[in-house]
């Protein structure tokens, strides 16, 4: 009962503003229903349309030719995206193999470096990329070749970074080195 | 379109004149403008209606239209939204007493409610309690069940009614 009463106010206020609504669009309404509502309407159907070349222009020329054009922005994005990111593979992929070559042909004296199976051996340009001699106690780091396998250890002439430089910047070198990477056995 | 295109167009949607203008008043409150509204709503009908297809559809395109010119027109104009200065000056030389003033200083209190409510409660409002529409039509324009209308509802008018009453009391 008491909750009843409390609800009451409410139910009170809810019905208050709703009477005030119909009060409200009964007015209103009457003075629509008083107006000419169908014959301002009619004249202003007949009313000629404005005239827009520049909706229709950019309708059928301006929207299809920007929309292209985005489209073809983002193709060529994509397209040097995925350009880039495979040059990037194929980079690294074979500075890992030259790399290899390289502390290879590093650690063996120049006798017993491998050779091509067609009986070529290093060819002189990638042979200049070592030195002989005058490095650490020979065979110290590897234990297969020193003086007593008959040769002086080989001392790389450049600085890693120098060597890759070198390599990057002459592709033919850069092939040779990454046929030697590809031999099998050394 | 053509003129008789738009004469049958007229024909088949004027009946329904009373409601959209009770549906403007109510998004608008304002008669004025509402009639405005109206009218860009049946010059939009008249000009779209080709593409309805279902003649028993029709009503509920043109409430569902008018709800969206609504809409547009609430969107364009909120920023620079105020009372109308006529109806506050009014209010103040009735401020002597007389019924009137209490009716104005409602409808004020009323119209800053509805402006406050969510959109979704403010539409359901709206179409039940201005466009007087029943519960089965408010959820045919809407899309929505009659059940969300009904909660709704409630939701809204507990809400304008919490409202009115803080107005009341200070």
């Amino acid at each position: 009962m008491d909750k009843l009463k409390e609800e009451k106010p409410n139910a009170e206020a809810e019905a208050d503003f709703e009477v005030d609504i119909r009060r409200e669009s009964e007015e209103a309404l009457r003075r629509f229903r008083a107006g000419d509502f169908a014959g301002k309407l009619k004249s202003r159907l007949e009313a000629p349309l404005p005239k827009q070349p520049s909706v229709l222009f950019r309708r059928t020329v301006l929207a299809p030719a920007l929309g292209l054009l985005v489209l073809a922005a983002g193709a060529l994005a994509v397209f040097f995206f995925v350009a880039r990111s495979n040059e990037r593979v194929r980079v690294e992929a074979g500075v890992r193999q030259i790399t290899e070559a390289l502390s290879r042909f590093e650690l063996l004296p120049l006798e017993a470096r491998p050779e091509a199976p067609t009986g070529r051996s290093l060819p002189p340009f990638a042979e200049a990329l070592f030195r002989k001699g005058g490095g650490p106690e020979a065979g110290s780091e590897t234990g297969t070749a020193g003086p007593a396998a008959g040769g002086a250890p080989l001392r790389p002439l450049f600085s890693p970074n120098e060597r890759f430089k070198i390599l990057y910047e002459d592709r033919v070198i850069l092939k040779v080195l990454t046929a030697i990477a590809n031999q099998k056995e050394v | 379109m053509s003129e008789p295109a738009a004469e049958t167009h007229i024909e088949k949607i004027l009946p329904y004149r009373e409601e959209i203008f009770l549906l403007c008043l109510g998004f608008s409150r304002n008669a004025a403008v509402a009639e405005d509204l109206c009218q860009d709503v049946y010059l939009k009908a008249c000009r779209k209606l080709g593409s309805v297809r279902s003649p028993e559809a029709v009503r509920f395109w043109l409430f569902r239209l008018a709800r969206n010119v609504c809409r547009d027109h609430h969107r364009r104009t909120r920023i620079v939204a105020f009372d109308p200065l006529d109806s506050r000056a009014d209010l103040a030389a009735a401020s002597n007493g007389g019924g009137m003033d209490d009716f104005e200083d409602r409808l004020a209190g009323l119209k800053s409610a509805v402006e406050r409510l969510p959109a979704k409660l403010r539409e359901v409002f709206i179409l039940r309690t201005y466009a007087r529409l029943s519960y089965e039509d408010v959820a045919r324009t809407l899309r929505i069940r009659e059940g969300t209308v009904m909660s709704r509802l409630h939701r809204a008018r507990t809400a304008v009614a919490g409202m009115m009453r803080e107005n009341r009391h200070g």
